[in-house]
Formats: structure tokens, C-alpha cells, sequence
């Protein structure tokens, strides 16, 4: 496939030129990939190609085929050449700007706001969605997406099994510490199969990466990344080699993955410290839901054959696998199957999307606006062009004059606009919630300023096309005749104006309500209980891995308890294996089971994917949750057999109705029956936006102490300097080994998980408020022009005795009645466009009346303040004087 | 003298087609051009020196395609007309001029 860089380089180069300096430029690529790797070659080339479609334009293209096409033209237009007529016309312009610097600077501002926007955010959509993966061919790559992770087992069976893949590539990643010289450190791996790294074209920086042999014997043996390399060693060479340790076992370093190359964010997560080998084979880890997976299409396998490929694998596999792939309603799990890149970028496409058609729909007003301007002045000109008419300028000449004007303006507005994407980009750089994949790409590139040259030239045409055709359509005679401000040229625009305004309106009501409705189910979301109190909480996420064993942990929770609930201000201590908020969104963490009456229950079917969460005694009060009855564990559950469960009250009901749930019994997945000892009332674990779903809690000390996730909580008055220090030394006086990464205050966390909502709320926000002011802005333009042609009309009716409120109430009928028409339109709109809203919104309805009234009477306001202006100021003329200027 | 010196950039890309014999095409040229000065050169800009030195009738140029075995791919070669050396030999003239007895002064830079 070709690259837009590929075409235009065929497109600027001269035929005689085009082969020789290709196949040139790919003799070159060969060698690069001998010197630095596929995947940077790539990018060389591409640099290459964008530098050799700027320098080449000057020095092929001006004259040759250029001046051909020129003087081609030039014959259109009698004797003087295309360029004559074009320097001409814009000489013509920029005239007519000097004569009226402030309608230029009203309409070059109001297109620079209007492009600079449309291309800050084109840039974000181009960055995470539009450019492909660097990776080569990045378009065959496919990610196995399911329910969590794939089964090493069941990755085995489609890498033995399916055909449509050159290969296929897994990884599981996990944060391991780092011990050795200095502090710990918490650094993420993820452990690869051997087809990794060549499926995505990796090459090392320094030494090699992972070989077939690395992947048989203990695994002890790791390529680094590179900004692990320089952060941790400071890019020293001599790693290479040497032995690290990683949560205690030795880990020889392989090499040092090249600098270009990116970890697949779908797959790996964006950063990646350590590559270690997996093994695939390995019966102890052969049935956890573990790994992610990439594929690579063969050449001539399409997407959709694959699909179909995996479905027919998985409905025989089904057969023998009935436990792994059928549920229990009797339907097939199929595993889905999604491009890599949009693996890459699912999770915040859809708010992209719907952030560039807000800003397009702003740009569109933006464009109505300037029309308006520029009907105005076509207005005010029709007897200038009626006059070249005269004088032998044919229709299309002055279209043509007109429309390099308006193109001119959309282009200053354009350059302007880049210096405000530029800004723009560097404010979403900043600002952004966390959680944008690719994001550290994005910048202001030739693709971009590509971009915002065509947006700068579509947008001068369609604003500029229909006041010019308007205003070529003079009539020569009658304009010259009648003459002054009142001719019929004056009226005919007047309905394109009115009609200008009303969508002006309707689309900024359209953004007003939006942008409401986001800020409305912000509000909501603040006003959200997550079930918990998140004031003086903090929580201390630890990874206990290699050395510990269960009881180790165990012991290891007590003493940190009972060494910080003896520092003041310590109100209570807890630990659990994750908590509340600490993973925001998808179910990222956590151990699930079906839950189940035992025996089968009665007519109630049983659960699946419950959350099953250990936690210690006091976890509850801890975080201040509410016990609805029964009890919460205490220590001396500790030394019990387990198989006692705290439930929630969604739970509760869904199993027991209204009857007394303490002292019934459940059944867990495979760890047994247990007994109900208390009902929580519920706490909403993966952010304010996710309601409370049924879980249960069971003793840490038995059930969650096998796993090295573990979180400390704790609920403390000592501010929040005293109380990091406090819990470090707690930690440490017992494991000095054992990295303390994050003190995270609960109230932050949640905090974090409406982040995504305000911020798209703050953007959608700034874009309905510039929409608001270009509306009313076009409304004042309109009744000024009005008024200002009405005037010897005004004038009369005063003469006859009107009075001043008469004339303000006759102007502001006139604005008001184009107002109402507008927002009646927008209310139709908004209620059909909002509904693409359902998706984001949360506590209201997509047709919120609250919303609604407050948009309308947003817009009214604003639009009665424009009116009054120029309604005052027609009120106040003195009617002698305005029939003496007529 | 009548005309104007080569350009660095010129003088180099001349340099590096004479270090291929009697013609020679971009690749080579900017290997040569890369090995020598240390530096990356961007091939935009080596075909731009090349344009403008056959502009200037310095350098004549064919285009060939190269033998099947090296992948059958069109080349363009170039090779310096002998009012293209006689401009070369003047700006080596006028570059030792330049440096007469100024060798002692980089003492310690080099």
C-alpha cells in the first residue's frame, strides 16, 4: 500500500525523475534496515520521503510542469496569465482588508479560533487513531480480545491450530521488584513468547533480543528497554551481560531493546522495563486467564477470513472443551477478534470522534459567521461590482475575485488557527486525564499543517461562495440607478442572512446542550456515594513477590497493623487484596467466581463473574463502609478455616430476597461453601460511573495471602507528609527490601475516575461557549446591519410620533422571531444528535429538561442582549437627522 | 574570476562522484558523503546538489537500469564534465590558498 508521503513525492516529482529516485530511495531503505532495524528504517524512510516532497517542490515543480498548466490557464482568461490575474486579485484584497481592518480581523480571528480548534483535535485523532502502528505492516496485526486474559493453554491450541496467521505472539505482564544495589524498585515485565519480537520487527539497541534458547532451562534471562536502560543504569554499555535480580532470582541482561521501538499498547501496556521469556508449557500457570495476544495475518488472508477462521476453531473446540468455552446458558465464548491499532485506541476512539464533531459543528458557525460578515459586505458592494460588470468584468471574474478573498481571509485565519492548535496541543498534552493511548507522538507535523491548509481552503470556499455568487448577481442598471444603501441588491441577501443566523443558532444550540448534558452528569458523578468515606484514607499498593510465602504475608499484615495503629493520628488499618478505586474502569484486577446456592439453589440461577475480594478484619471500618447487619471479620477469624463471607446487599437480595441472608450458605467457584456472617451495604470498587455490583468478601488470611497483589489501608488524621513517612517505616522495619512506589490518598483516586468526564466536559464546555459568542456575535452583526438599513424607515415612524420603545420593541420582534426559529430547530436537532450521547452520560437522560430549559435560556439571554444593542441605539437616533442623511 | 565558487555542500557531492570512478550514482554518493563527513545526509538533498550542478553543466547525467541481479532498478548516473573538474580544481586552489600557513593555528583542535 502506498503512503501518503509515497504519493505525494509521485505526484511533485517529474515523470523523467519519479522511477529512478524511488527505487533509489528503497536501495537506501535496504541498507538503513541492515544498520538500524526494520521498524527504525521505516521511519527513516518515511522522514526521507516528507523531506524530499518539500525540497522538491521548489526545485522541480515550479517551472516544468507548473508553468504548463499555468499558461493553460492563462488562455481561459484572454491575455493575462493566471498568475497576473491571481496577484491581481489578491492585491485587490488585500486593499479591501486595509480599507476595513475591522471586519478582516473579526473574520480572521473567527476562522483562526474556528481551524485552529478543528485541527488541535484532528491532530489528537490523527496521532491515536489515523497513523498506522510503527510497526511493518502494522495493518496485519491482529489482537485476540476476550473476557481478561487467554489461557496459556488455550493460546497453544491456536497457535498449533489456526492457519491464517504467520504467527501468533503472547504476553503476560506483570510488576515485578527490582533488589540489588540501592533501593527496590517496582518495574514492569512482561514475560513474551518467542515470536514477539520478530512479529513486530523489534530490533535490539545493544547486545540481541530473546532466542529459541533462552526459552528452555530456568528463563533467567532478560532484554531491557531502553528508557529502563537510561533511568536505571544511565545507558551504560557494559549491562549487557551482567546479572540482575529480579524479586530474587538472577536475571542475566540479553541486550537492550533499540529506542524506536514501542511496546504494542494493547497488548503490553505503554511501558515495559523487562522482557523475560515465557514458556507456554508450563502445566503450573497452563489454565490462568493470563495472557494477551497478537497475531500476525498472512499476506493473503484478510481480516474477515480470520474471523471466520477462529469462529469455526472455537465452535469444534467447543466440543472438547465444554468447561473453557461454553456458559452456562449453553452458548459458545467466542474470542473476538479486532486490528491491532484498533485494539490500540478502543478505549478513547469514541470520545474522539465525538469531541471532532463538536468541534466541526463549531467551525460550521464559525463559517456561517463569516458568511454573514461577508454577505454584509457583498451587500454594501453590490453597486462596486455592478460597476466592473459595467465596465466589461465578466460573472465568473468577479466570483473568482471574491472567492481569493474569502480564501485569502481562511488562510490568515488558518495560519493563525495553527499557532493556536499549536498552543492547543501543548494544553491537551498537559491537561489530559492519563489513559490516551500514543499520546507522547502527538505534535503539530507536515501532516497536520496538511491538514490545516485544506481546512483553511474548504472552509474559504464555503463560506466565501455564496456571498460572492450574490454579489456577482447585481444587476447593473438598477444598482447604479438607485444607488445608496437601499437598493434591491441590499434585500436580496437579507434572507440568506436571516437564514445564516437561524443555523447559526440551531447549532450552537445543538453544542450548548451537549456540553449541558456533560456537565450535568459530571454534577451527578460528584454526587455520587461511592460507599465508602475517601477523607483521611489513604491506600499503599505492595507487591510482596518472591520470599514470601502465605503465612509470611499474613504475619507480615499484623505487625505493619499493629506498629501503625500505635502512631498517633492512626485511626484504623486494613489490608485487602485491592482497593476501592484503585483500579479505575474495565475489571482489571481481581479474583472471580460463579456464585452459586448450594445444591443449586431454587430457581435462582447462579452468578457468574462475581467478584470474590479477601480482606482482613476491620476492613469495613477502615473505610468507613457500612455493615448493614450481621457482623464485619474480626482477628479472630483469622486463625478459623476461612469459609466465612461477608456479602453485599445487591448480593443479599439477588440470592435471599428480604429474608435475613446471615448464617445462609454460598457456594464459591471451587473454594467451597461458605457462610454468610455479614451484609455490606456496598461500595462501588471501579469508579463513581460503575454501580455496585454483587460481590462477597472472604478472609484474607486464607484466601488472599497466596497472592503477592496486596493493598495496605489506612485511615489516619496526621497530614499527609507525617503519615508517608509513618507507613514507610512501618513497612520497612519489617522488609527493608520491599519498594514503597505510591501513597495514594483515596480522595484522589476518585478524583481520578471522573477525570476522563471533566475533562472532555471542560473541552465540549469551551467549545459550546465559543459557539454561544460567534451566535450572538452574528446576531448583533445582523440587527446592526439592519437597523442601519432601516433607518430612514425608523426615522419616518418617529417623525409620525412612534416612540422610543415602539422602535426597540419593532427591532428586538425582528431578532427575537429569528432567535425562537433557531432554537426550535436546535431543539429538534439536539434531540435527535444527543442521543450518540447516551454512551457517556451518567445520572440523567439524554432528553434532560433541566439541561434543556438552562441552554435555552442561556442562548435567549445572549441572543436579547444582541438584539437591545443595536434596538437602543436605532431608539436614540434622532429622526431629523436620519432623514436628512437620506 | 568570472564565476562563483562551488558551494560547500556542491563541492562535497562532487568530491563523492569523483571518489566513484568515472560515473557514479546517489547511493554510493551519499555513503561515500555519510562515511566521510560523519554526518546523516538526507538523499532529498544530495538529488537537489545534483539537479543544480547538471544545471550549472557541471555534471551530465543518463538514466539506466541497473543489471537483474542487483533487482533490475532504475539508476541515474552521473559523471563530471571537464568544465565541471576545472571548477573543482579552482576551488581546491582557492581552499589551499586559504589555508597557507595556517595549518599551525588548529594546533590543539585537531
Amino acid at each position: 500500500m502506498k503512503s501518503p508521503g509515497e504519493w505525494c513525492l509521485k505526484a511533485v516529482l517529474p515523470r523523467s525523475d519519479r522511477q529512478h529516485i524511488l527505487d533509489e530511495l528503497d536501495e537506501l531503505h535496504e541498507l538503513q534496515v541492515l544498520k538500524v532495524g526494520e521498524v527504525a528504517a521505516d521511519r527513516w524512510r518515511r522522514r526521507q520521503i516528507w523531506t524530499f516532497v518539500f525540497r522538491a517542490l521548489p526545485t522541480f515543480w515550479w517551472r516544468r510542469p507548473l508553468s504548463g498548466f499555468l499558461r493553460a490557464m492563462a488562455q481561459r482568461d484572454g491575455k493575462v496569465s493566471f498568475w497576473d490575474t491571481l496577484r491581481q486579485d489578491l492585491r485587490f484584497a488585500f486593499r479591501s482588508f486595509k480599507r476595513r481592518p475591522g471586519f478582516s480581523l473579526a473574520a480572521i480571528l473567527i476562522l483562526g479560533v474556528g481551524i485552529g480548534a478543528t485541527t488541535a483535535i484532528f491532530s489528537v485523532v490523527d496521532t491515536v487513531m489515523l497513523r498506522p502502528l510503527p510497526y511493518p505492516e502494522s495493518g496485519k496485526l491482529v489482537h485476540f480480545g476476550g473476557h481478561g486474559g487467554m489461557r496459556p493453554s488455550m493460546y497453544a491450541r491456536w497457535r498449533d491450530g489456526l492457519g491464517s496467521y504467520e504467527s501468533l505472539g503472547a504476553a503476560w505482564n506483570v510488576p515485578v521488584n527490582l533488589t540489588g544495589d540501592g533501593p527496590p524498585v517496582r518495574l514492569q515485565t512482561s514475560r513474551v513468547t518467542e515470536d514477539v519480537f520478530p512479529l513486530l520487527g523489534a530490533a535490539p539497541h545493544l547486545g540481541r533480543l530473546l532466542m529459541r534458547d533462552d526459552y528452555r532451562g530456568d528463563l533467567g534471562i532478560g532484554v531491557l528497554g531502553y528508557g529502563f536502560w537510561q533511568r536505571q543504569w544511565g545507558g551504560d554499555p557494559t549491562i549487557v551481560g551482567q546479572q540482575i535480580r529480579v524479586e530474587g532470582r538472577a536475571v542475566v541482561v540479553a541486550g537492550v531493546l533499540s529506542p524506536d521501538f514501542d511496546p504494542p499498547e494493547a497488548i503490553t501496556g505503554a511501558q515495559v522495563d523487562l522482557w523475560l521469556p515465557f514458556d507456554v508449557d508450563d502445566p503450573e500457570i497452563s489454565t490462568w486467564s493470563i495472557l494477551s495476544v497478537v497475531g500476525r495475518l498472512k499476506n493473503d488472508v484478510g481480516f474477515l477470513a480470520a474471523v471466520e477462521e477462529l469462529r469455526t476453531f472455537t465452535t469444534n473446540l467447543a466440543e472438547d472443551l465444554p468447561h473453557e468455552l461454553v456458559s452456562q446458558d449453553g452458548s459458545i465464548r467466542y474470542t473476538r477478534l479486532i486490528p491491532l491499532q484498533i485494539s490500540t485506541f478502543r478505549g478513547v476512539g469514541s470520545s474522539l470522534v465525538l469531541l471532532l464533531w463538536a468541534v466541526l459543528l463549531m467551525l460550521a458557525i464559525a463559517c456561517a459567521n463569516v458568511a454573514n460578515l461577508l454577505l454584509a459586505q457583498g451587500n454594501a458592494r453590490v453597486r462596486e461590482m455592478a460597476l466592473r460588470g459595467a465596465l466589461g468584468a465578466g460573472r465568473r471574474r468577479i466570483v473568482r475575485q471574491l472567492l481569493t478573498e474569502s480564501v485569502s481571509l481562511s488562510v490568515l485565519g488558518g495560519v493563525l488557527g495553527v499557532g493556536l492548535a499549536y498552543l492547543g496541543v501543548k494544553a491537551f498534552l498537559r491537561f489530559n486525564p492519563g489513559g490516551v493511548p500514543r499520546i507522547e507522538d502527538l505534535a503539530v507535523d507536515p501532516r497536520v499543517l496538511i491538514f490545516a491548509f485544506v481546512a483553511s481552503l474548504v472552509t474559504g470556499v464555503v463560506f466565501g461562495l455564496w456571498p460572492a455568487l450574490q454579489a456577482a448577481r447585481g444587476n447593473v442598471a438598477e444598482a447604479i440607478k438607485e444607488g445608496g444603501a437601499a437598493s434591491a441588491g441590499v434585500y436580496r441577501g437579507r434572507w440568506t442572512r436571516r437564514g445564516l443566523v437561524v443555523a447559526e443558532i440551531a447549532l450552537a444550540l445543538v453544542l450548548l446542550t451537549g456540553a449541558g448534558l456533560f456537565f450535568r452528569s459530571l454534577l451527578s458523578m460528584a454526587r455520587v456515594d461511592p460507599g465508602f468515606q475517601t477523607d483521611h484514607m489513604v491506600m499503599v499498593p505492595l507487591h510482596m513477590g518472591g520470599g514470601y510465602e502465605a503465612v509470611q504475608r499474613q504475619q507480615f499484615t499484623r505487625d505493619v497493623a499493629a506498629r501503625l495503629g500505635a502512631q498517633p493520628g492512626t485511626e484504623s488499618v486494613a489490608a485487602g487484596l485491592t482497593a476501592p478505586f484503585q483500579y479505575l474502569g474495565a475489571n482489571q484486577c481481581c479474583i472471580w467466581h460463579e456464585v452459586n446456592e448450594p445444591g443449586g439453589g431454587e430457581g435462582v440461577e447462579p452468578l457468574p463473574m462475581v467478584m470474590t475480594h479477601p480482606i482482613s478484619s476491620g476492613y469495613f471500618k477502615t473505610i468507613d463502609a457500612p455493615i448493614t447487619y450481621g457482623r464485619e471479620f474480626d482477628v479472630s477469624d483469622e486463625a478459623g478455616d476461612g469459609t466465612i463471607a461477608i456479602i453485599n446487599e445487591p448480593m443479599a437480595r439477588y440470592f435471599f430476597g428480604t429474608e435475613d441472608a446471615v448464617g445462609r450458605s454460598l457456594e464459591v467457584g471451587g473454594w467451597g461453601t461458605f457462610t454468610v456472617v455479614g451484609v455490606a451495604r456496598g461500595v462501588r470498587h471501579w469508579g463513581v460511573a460503575r454501580g455496585i455490583r454483587p460481590a462477597i468478601y472472604v478472609p484474607y488470611a486464607r484466601w488472599g495471602a497466596f497472592s503477592d497483589i496486596y493493598t495496605l489501608m489506612v485511615r489516619s488524621t496526621a497530614d499527609s507528609e507525617t503519615l508517608a513517612s509513618l507507613i514507610r517505616d512501618a513497612i520497612w522495619a519489617f522488609d527493608p527490601g520491599l519498594p514503597v512506589e505510591e501513597i495514594v490518598p483515596l480522595r484522589q483516586r476518585v478524583e481520578a475516575s471522573m477525570a476522563g468526564q471533566r475533562f472532555l466536559s471542560v473541552l465540549l464546555g469551551t467549545f459550546a461557549g465559543i459557539a454561544l459568542l460567534l451566535a450572538t456575535g452574528g446576531i448583533y452583526a445582523t440587527m446592526l446591519q439592519t437597523v442601519g438599513q432601516r433607518r430612514q424607515e425608523m426615522g419616518i415612524r418617529m417623525a409620525l410620533g412612534a416612540k422610543g420603545g415602539q422602535v426597540v420593541g419593532l427591532v428586538l420582534k425582528g431578532g427575537m422571531g429569528l432567535t425562537a426559529i433557531g432554537i426550535g430547530f436546535g431543539i429538534a436537532a439536539s434531540l435527535g444528535l444527543t442521543q450518540v450521547l447516551r454512551f457517556w452520560l451518567f445520572g440523567i437522560g439524554v432528553i434532560d429538561p433541566v439541561t434543556l430549559a438552562a441552554v435555552v435560556a442561556v442562548l435567549g439571554t445572549g441572543a436579547l442582549l444582541a438584539c437591545l444593542i443595536p434596538a437602543v441605539k436605532a431608539a436614540r437616533a434622532d429622526p431629523l437627522e436620519t432623514l436628512k442623511v437620506e | 574570476m568570472s564565476k562563483k565558487l562551488l558551494g560547500e555542500f556542491e563541492h562535497h557531492v562532487l568530491l563523492a562522484l569523483l571518489r566513484q570512478g568515472d560515473e557514479g550514482y546517489s547511493v554510493p554518493i551519499i555513503g561515500a558523503l555519510e562515511e566521510r563527513t560523519g554526518r546523516e545526509v538526507a538523499p532529498a538533498a544530495v538529488y537537489i546538489a545534483l539537479r543544480r550542478l547538471e544545471g550549472k553543466g557541471l555534471l551530465t547525467s543518463h538514466l539506466r537500469s541497473a543489471h537483474p541481479s542487483e533487482g533490475g532498478r532504475e539508476r541515474r548516473y552521473y559523471s563530471i564534465t571537464p568544465e565541471g573538474m576545472a571548477r573543482m580544481a579552482e576551488a581546491r586552489e582557492v581552499f589551499l590558498n586559504l589555508w597557507d600557513g595556517l595549518e599551525l593555528r588548529l594546533k590543539g583542535a585537531l
